[in-house]
């Protein structure tokens, strides 16, 4: 199919027949829609080194706006129950690192090359610890699909990377300098100020839950976040939250699609809540950074 | 340094969040369902409801959420077939008590969200490649992972993914 795009469109175009094509009623617009999705397909995938690349400054672009918590106990606490979760989707072959972002903003995100994070805000709104292992499954199953490397694909027309990679040659390879300074830190930071597809989050939904009932959980978790989220539309903290997904009514319409009554039998309250609970008194307790 | 009345007013503050958010707030079922008398498949029945009901969520546990009729019917129902009515208005107990933790008072609310991880912040943001090699530090042993989990009774299942 990918093949067969990248050969008709290369055909539209270099026979230059754009009236013919007008008279067949297919505009302009079109013709150059399919050679952008021809471009983008037809360029080569980023190599691991260059998901690793763009993996670091992507969470060094979160971790700029807002630092970790600088707290052992919270730190290790989040890389264990991580590290359980993403045991249960067969990939350890992936580099897992997990953290606590100290910003009172409800959010979670993922970074290509195995960086999960969640905020202070989220762990102080949360209930428990099944609530939470969905949120993370949700941001693990992003990193598995590859949802935000082909985000920066799409939106990598210039092949930023490879450029740098070219023009730094002669010094001796690519420094994180000129990775930092050029254009894919912009990319990068607004794609996470505009966020993913719907579908993307729809499919990490799905995922998440599934990851997180493989590995113990409520799959009722993430469901319940969701519902947390509508009943908090609005307030403050939840903004970029809000801006960068579709509608916790929307989510929890797609999710109620596709768990109906499956997993009913997995349901679980009996998971022992207390590390959560002083994790979370913890986050409550912690101030802002000063900026 | 924290003065003794300031430190009691953050710690009644933390607990009061801590206790959670049970909102009373309004939506809708979204499909016919019986209204049972507690969270488990097997409760009593305590009526049929039907689609589109109005209702009022009290609060959530497992897969359940319990609810109030217009008429007073209190009762539990699956939360997948409840829908949380689009907010509107400008936030609410919780946020408000965010922003006294975090200004000290209830005025000047800000407008433009919490700060750290707002658009404007990230817009700003200078990448910081010192906090991404932090995490290295912090990465868990296939040890303490083991212990996590059995520490909480959590085994492996084997569960398909679903489809959309």
């Amino acid at each position: 199919m990918k093949t067969l795009i990248i050969a008709l469109s290369g055909l539209l175009l270099a026979s230059g027949c754009t009236e013919q094509l007008r008279r067949a009623g297919i505009d302009e617009n079109q013709v150059q829609a399919i050679s952008n999705v021809a471009t983008t397909l037809s360029r080569p995938d980023y190599t691991p080194a260059e998901e690793a690349q763009i993996g670091q400054l992507s969470a060094a672009t979160l971790l700029g706006a807002a630092p970790l918590i600088a707290d052992r106990e919270t730190m290790q606490y989040i890389n264990q129950l991580g590290g359980w979760i993403a045991r249960q989707t067969g990939r350890n072959d992936i580099n897992w690192r997990f953290g606590v972002i100290n910003s009172s903003n409800v959010n979670a995100f993922a970074a290509p090359d195995g960086y999960v994070f969640v905020t202070k805000g989220l762990l102080r709104t949360l209930n428990d610890e099944s609530e939470l292992a969905g949120v993370v499954a949700h941001e693990i199953a992003h990193v598995i699909k590859r949802h935000y490397l082909v985000a920066v694909r799409k939106k990598d027309t210039t092949n930023a990377l490879a450029n740098v990679a070219v023009t730094t040659a002669q010094k001796g390879g690519v420094k994180n300098a000129d990775i930092l300074a050029g254009p894919l830190a912009n990319i990068v930071q607004n794609l996470y100020a505009s966020g993913l597809d719907k579908g993307d989050e729809y499919e990490a939904d799905r995922l998440g839950v599934v990851y997180a009932t493989r590995a113990g959980y409520d799959p009722y978790g993430l469901p319940r976040v969701l519902n947390l989220y509508a009943q908090n539309a609005n307030s403050n903290g939840f903004d970029l939250l809000f801006s960068t997904h579709p509608s916790p009514q929307d989510r929890l319409q797609q999710l109620g699609k596709a768990m109906g009554e499956r997993l009913a039998a997995y349901e679980t309250d009996k998971i022992n809540n207390t590390a959560f609970l002083r994790i979370k008194r913890k986050a409550v307790q912690l101030p802002d950074p000063k900026s | 340094m924290i003065r003794p009345a300031f430190r009691q007013l953050i710690l009644a503050l933390g607990s009061m969040l801590l206790a959670g958010s049970a909102l009373a707030t309004p939506g809708t079922l979204i499909r016919a369902a019986e209204l049972k008398a507690d969270a488990f498949v097997d409760a009593a029945n305590l009526g049929n409801l039907t689609a589109d009901t109005p209702l009022t969520v009290l609060e959530g546990k497992g897969g359940w959420s319990k609810i109030r009729t217009a008429d007073g019917k209190t009762g539990w129902v699956r939360l997948l077939n409840v829908r949380i009515a689009a907010a509107s208005g400008d936030g609410n107990a919780l946020a408000t008590l965010g922003n006294v933790v975090r200004t000290g008072t209830t005025q000047g609310a800000a407008t433009t969200g919490v700060k750290g991880l707002s658009k404007e912040d990230l817009a700003k943001a200078q990448p910081n490649l010192r906090e991404v090699a932090k995490l290295d530090g912090f990465r868990a042993r296939p040890a303490d992972i083991n212990r996590f989990a059995t520490s909480r009774k959590l085994t492996a299942r084997e569960i398909a993914e679903l489809n959309p």
